[in-house]
């Protein structure tokens, strides 16, 4: 890092101690409005434009003060400097309205002899940029001139109509960036400049000297424009943009959209780094309610990685030192500099989990908790303090200072009426911290015997479900993070996570089954994956300004829901073969204007679209007419499930639909708001709930619309809001084994026959997972092997472990055991440490209780875990070489001097204690409290440690030494004594 | 075979050659070292999946030995002899194999075709000793054809018959060249490749060295 990098390093490591504490970044007032500021620092200076006072400051960028003022012409507007340092050239708007004389021109400083000349223009300047060429672009109200700084002479580039120009004087508080409302800049290497104006957004290629309209409109958001190094990635106004080369010249993509942007206070700004992959952007939003603040995002999609407090807006250009270590903006008071590069030195609060899920069951009501990490990312000291939103949920401590580990506990019994998940958020608050943290949502779910479903916990703001037709998958749209989570329909584990463009709003399947489509509510492309490869392919591009939500794919056309205005949207169409899209002029008779919230849902069998309208619109496109044949309005308005069959039926809410969009029946209402519909053949699943809190409810319905019996589910399925009023939620999984549903905190997985008559449980075995012999211990782990024990297969990798796992509830002398896995035929679990004597378990499943099954538990009974496998080779012995770390095998044999380590369970209780289901603690260790006695081929090993393994549940470790006097053979017994119970395992000594 | 052929063909040359007849020297103790081949034989492993070969593969060798003249045409010599032979064990087409090293000593008498003075000296040579096999590979929890035999990181001693001949060709007064080719024959080491269960490998192995080294008088 060069010496001033440091200088200001340590400046603002004092700053954000003392003045600047709780913001981030430095204020530097200049006196007045600036309007811009060039950066040279081979001089180690930056420029300000000083719009209202006429000067340009030259502001100490290792002091951070303005050294000097340059005297200019009224209304310095916008700065650049050329690439050899050798001129800055400043643009005056002085667009004044007669009978005042304007006085529009351009001023070239020479920053060697700090001389001065000033050219009168005819029209006011906007804004200024130099190419790698030194010649200056600036752009006028009638179009293009450049200004070679040497000869001193200005040539016309190109003529436009006129731009919008504010004449002066303007009204007060009118910032500067508003009033001249335009902005350019040049790429890093000076081979493109990219331009903002009120009716264009520009690119103008310095090589070749060629201008193209990128987009007819700015729209809203900050008057800048920011470039990445190479000009492959620019931001105009709100929009981000990549652009690529190609033989016949360059195309851009708008990739996103800053969103939830206050249109009504067009300030802010942004800057993109070097190498395009992250964005730095302050802009005014409705949900921050006007307060300052800088988001970090990613480079592709803008998905928020951090967001800092600023002290003060930004209100024009922001320029990244080219080391990308200091960002320095215009701002309210003039300069804001902002220390990117060293974040990790900033006070900031970070907790390690988004959401934390709390499973509460009918036979387990005791205290919950869990825990989380409250952290400084910088490895800081931060204090802070917590809140939780609700009073069932408490925190333990409630404020302190980071590192720190808080134990949130949950009664059940204050959310045992909501007989659904209620989400409360646990606010992290500090007055140190510069940065704001998001809350931890903390889901707490009661559910009674009748509620149906396994739940799985996707933490996000979740929005689309799809099941893949033609493999063993499903897609999950997680909206918050723009991305596509792909699951795997046997395990439900996640197997990828694609990256889509910001807010994705829906997802389509290609015809041929192949493509999977997304759409997004703020980029102007849909994404395509491969969904054998699951890689993205070429974006789908849409016309400027056409957002494409919802995409459905039909045997012979690829439609999409486009917004283009917050009231207005458009149908179009999708060229898969170009990647293009574009507007239907008519919908068959109709005319083509639709509101943006609609959805479209194709048929699975190709041959239409439906197309559902919030204000009770629906439309529906016959892909054999190539033409939309059927649009009504006999509703005032639409919202929840929408669905297409095969079979000419469909649903929109409450209805089902024939082939002419006629209702032929009303579904039952009583069951709650309609969340999903998904056809299968000619019947179908329907998803409601009462409410967002409660238990959703899943019916099966018939061909003729007819549900039959109600089951209530463990949570409620998503609900759609005003933004987004249909909702699909509601996944047959193609191999018939389960129904996926969309719900509060993840998803819920059904049986494919959830509402068939379900047998009791019974159990046959209990034995330890070890070696699955009967010997068993208090906190042991256990398999359990009957019929009918769950009506699903899942595993768990949540901690600690849950009481109830896949609709099944095991209890040990009536207290709830953990449990690791379910399945019809086979639990693991761990037994409670305090208990041991006779103990009696007892099953609790959908289908009913299971007889009460009578185990013997002594204190100890070690058995080695059998669960090793190396090659062709399983169930090998679980015990390891430490010096290879390998398991010990006929081809690994244990040698005379050896350290081992034997892997097993059930050796009882330790000291300290430890909790059920809570993986065991790394400082201090659970030491097992009876110790146990390793002997290999009848010579004892001494034991330097027995007890539970760190961070593992119900698995404990016994460390020992091999002495030199073993005796050695292919078959030498090694066995294990604990409390006068053994167990043996026949290994491979050598020499 | 080929190389036991080359050795007859110089003891040929050398014996007729006029210059076998001149007297170099009539120092008695000598010393020396030298580089070698060391080849193997493969042996059977008999099992239940039929039958695999086990042994060594080829690699390089060296001996160091210190000897001396106890009549005009017989001498003794104790001598080191290392070997980087890598263990190896084939079935099909598959193979595996793991690092090895070998260390010999022995004693040898040497009976000589030519006095002691002579430039060229032809010699038998017949001895016994010790040879360690030595596994120095890394091992793993899984080593393919482990159901045949187990290439074990460990060391065994066995007793070893040395057997050969070649001449020594004086280049001086005190320097001298060899030549020779010998066989040791150990019984397998079995601790080291180790038959698996139920499998079983025997009978001798035999390593035959092709050296080439210079010696010093005293």
């Amino acid at each position: 890092m060069p010496r001033k990098c440091w200088l200001l390093a340590a400046a603002f490591a004092c700053l954000s101690a003392s003045a600047w504490a709780g913001s981030f970044g430095k204020v530097v007032a200049i006196g007045g409005h600036a309007s811009d500021l060039a950066l040279d620092e081979a001089r180690g200076v930056a420029y300000v434009a000083n719009f209202t006072a006429g000067r340009v400051e030259v502001l100490s960028l290792r002091e951070l003060t303005i050294q000097t003022s340059m005297n200019v012409a009224p209304q310095p507007a916008s700065l650049a400097i050329s690439p050899d340092g050798h001129f800055l050239v400043v643009t005056h708007y002085a667009h004044h309205q007669p009978p005042q004389t304007s006085g529009n021109a351009v001023t070239v400083v020479d920053l060697r002899t700090r001389g001065r000349q000033t050219f009168a223009l005819g029209n006011p300047p906007l804004a200024a940029a130099f190419g790698a060429d030194n010649l200056a672009v600036v752009a006028t109200t009638t179009g293009f001139v450049t200004l070679d700084p040497v000869a001193g002479t200005v040539r016309p580039l190109m003529a436009l109509t006129e731009l919008a120009a504010r004449a002066l004087p303007v009204p007060p508080a009118s910032i500067p960036a508003n009033i001249v409302s335009a902005s350019m800049a040049a790429s890093g290497d000076g081979t493109r400049i990219y331009g903002l104006a009120d009716r264009m957004v520009f690119s103008y290629d310095v090589t070749s000297r060629r201008f193209s309209v990128i987009a007819s409109q700015a729209g809203s958001g900050p008057r800048v424009v920011s470039v990445n190094g190479d000009g492959t990635r620019f931001a105009a106004g709100a929009s981000l943009y990549a652009v690529a080369s190609t033989p016949w010249g360059s195309t851009a993509t708008h990739l996103a959209e800053l969103p939830d942007l206050d249109t009504r206070v067009p300030m802010g700004s942004h800057a993109i780094d070097s190498s395009g992959e992250r964005v730095y952007a302050q802009a005014p939003t409705l949900t921050l309610a006007g307060m300052p603040v800088l988001e970090l995002l990613d480079g592709d999609n803008l998905t928020v990685r951090e967001r800092l407090r600023l002290p003060e807006n930004l209100t024009g250009k922001s320029l990244l030192s080219s080391d990308g270590s200091v960002l320095y903006s215009v701002s309210d008071s003039g300069l804001l500099v902002l220390p990117v590069g060293s974040i990790r030195a900033e006070s900031r609060l970070a907790a390690d989990v988004e959401e934390l899920l709390f499973r509460g069951n009918f036979c387990d009501r005791r205290l919950m908790t869990q825990e989380f990490r409250v952290v400084d990312p910088g490895g800081g000291s931060t204090s802070f303090t917590l809140r939780s939103t609700h009073p069932g949920v408490r925190l333990t401590p409630t404020a302190g200072a980071t590192p720190a580990t808080i134990r949130v506990t949950v009664d059940p019994v204050a959310f045992q009426a909501s007989k659904g998940t209620v989400a409360v958020n646990v606010e992290i608050s500090s007055p140190q911290a510069v940065n704001l943290p998001p809350p931890v949502r903390v889901l707490v779910n009661s559910r009674e015997p009748d509620q149906r479903g396994t739940t799985v916990h996707v933490p996000g703001k979740l929005v689309d479900i799809l099941p893949d037709p033609a493999r063993d998958r499903f897609f999950v749209l997680r909206q918050d993070a723009n991305l596509v989570l792909v699951f795997d329909a046997n395990t439900y584990h996640q197997l990828a996570a694609l990256r889509t463009g910001h807010t994705p709003t829906q997802m389509a399947v290609s015809f041929d089954r192949r493509y999977l489509f997304v759409g997004n509510g703020q980029s102007q492309i849909a994404n395509v994956y491969d969904l054998e490869t699951l890689e993205a392919l070429s974006p789908v591009r849409f016309p400027e300004g056409h957002f494409p939500r919802s995409v459905a794919i039909s045997g012979k056309a690829a439609l999409a829901v486009s917004r283009i205005t917050a009231t207005e949207a458009r149908i179009a169409r999708l060229d898969l073969g170009t990647r293009t899209a574009s507007e239907l002029p008519l919908l068959g008779i109709y005319e083509n204007r639709v509101r943006p919230g609609s959805v479209l849902a194709a048929a699975p069998n190709g041959a239409t679209i439906l197309l559902a309208q919030s204000d009770g619109t629906l439309m529906l496109y016959n892909a054999n007419t190539d033409s939309f044949t059927v649009a009504r309005k006999d509703f005032s308005e639409l919202a929840g499930a929408y669905a297409a069959s095969s079979f000419d039926r469909y649903v929109v809410g409450d209805r089902m639909l024939n082939a002419s969009l006629v209702t032929t029946r009303v579904l039952d209402g009583g069951t709650g708001r309609s969340s999903g519909f998904a056809f299968v053949d000619q019947a179908g699943f329907r998803a409601t709930a009462p409410s967002s809190s409660g238990p959703g409810v899943i019916q099966r319905v018939d061909a003729d619309g007819m549900g039959a019996r109600s089951t209530r589910m463990a949570e409620a399925p998503l609900l759609g809001d005003a933004g987004s009023p249909f909702t699909r939620t509601v996944a047959p999984l193609y191999g018939r084994s389960a129904i996926i549903s969309l719900t509060v905190s993840g998803f819920t997985v059904l049986p494919w026959n959830y509402d068939a008559s379900v047998a009791p449980p019974r159990m046959e075995r209990v034995v330890n997972a070890a070696d699955y012999t009967a010997a068993v211990a208090p906190g042991a782990l256990i398999s359990l092997f009957g019929d009918n024990l769950s009506p699903v297969n899942l595993a768990t990798r949540e901690m600690p472990l849950p009481t109830a796992l896949g609709e099944s509830c095991l209890t040990a002398n009536g207290a709830p055991v953990p449990m690791l896995f379910v399945s019809p035929r086979q639990i693991n679990a761990q037994l409670p440490f305090h208990l041991d004597g006779n103990v009696t378990l007892i099953l609790r499943t959908p289908g009913g209780v299971s007889d009460n099954y009578h185990l013997s538990v002594p204190p100890a009974a070690p058995s080695i875990f059998r669960n090793g496998a190396a090659g062709p080779l399983t169930e090998l012995a679980a015990i390891v070489r430490d010096k290879n770390g390998e398991l010990v095998t006929l081809a690994n044999p244990i040698h005379r001097g050896d350290s081992i380590v034997v892997y097993l369970t059930g050796l009882g209780r330790t000291n300290p204690p430890t909790e059920t289901g809570v993986p065991a603690s790394a400082d201090p260790l659970a030491a097992a409290l009876i110790q146990p006695e390793v002997s290999l081929g009848g010579v004892p090993l001494p034991v330097t440690y027995a007890g539970l393994t760190p961070g593992q549940v119900g698995i404990y470790q016994i460390n020992a030494q091999v002495p030199g006097w073993v005796p050695t053979g292919m078959e030498q017994t090694l066995v294990v004594t604990q409390a006068g119970r053994s167990t043996r395992v026949a290994v491979r000594v050598v020499n | 075979m080929k190389l036991l052929s080359l050795a007859v063909f110089l003891l040929g040359f050398v014996l007729a050659t006029p210059a076998a007849g001149q007297r170099l020297s009539n120092m008695t103790g000598e010393a020396g070292l030298g580089g070698a081949g060391s080849f193997y034989n493969s042996r059977p492993v008999q099992g239940a999946r039929g039958e695999a070969r086990a042994g060594f593969r080829a690699g390089p060798a060296g001996s160091a030995w210190i000897g001396h003249d106890m009549y005009a045409r017989v001498g003794g010599e104790f001598r080191y002899a290392f070997g980087q032979n890598h263990l190896r064990l084939r079935h099909g087409g598959s193979a595996v194999s793991f690092k090895a090293l070998s260390h010999a000593v022995h004693y040898d008498l040497l009976v000589y075709a030519t006095p002691r003075n002579h430039r060229v000296r032809p010699f038998a040579a017949v001895g016994a000793g010790v040879k360690g096999y030595q596994g120095t590979g890394s091992e793993a929890a899984y080593q393919p054809l482990q159901e045949f035999a187990l290439l074990t990181r460990t060391s065994q001693w066995k007793p070893m018959l040395s057997l050969g001949g070649g001449l020594k060709f004086a280049m001086g007064r005190r320097a001298y060249f060899r030549f020779e080719v010998r066989d040791y024959l150990t019984p397998f080491p079995e601790e080291v490749i180790t038959p698996s269960p139920g499998n079983r490998v025997g009978g001798w192995v035999h390593n035959l060295t092709p050296l080439a080294g210079v010696g010093f008088r005293f």
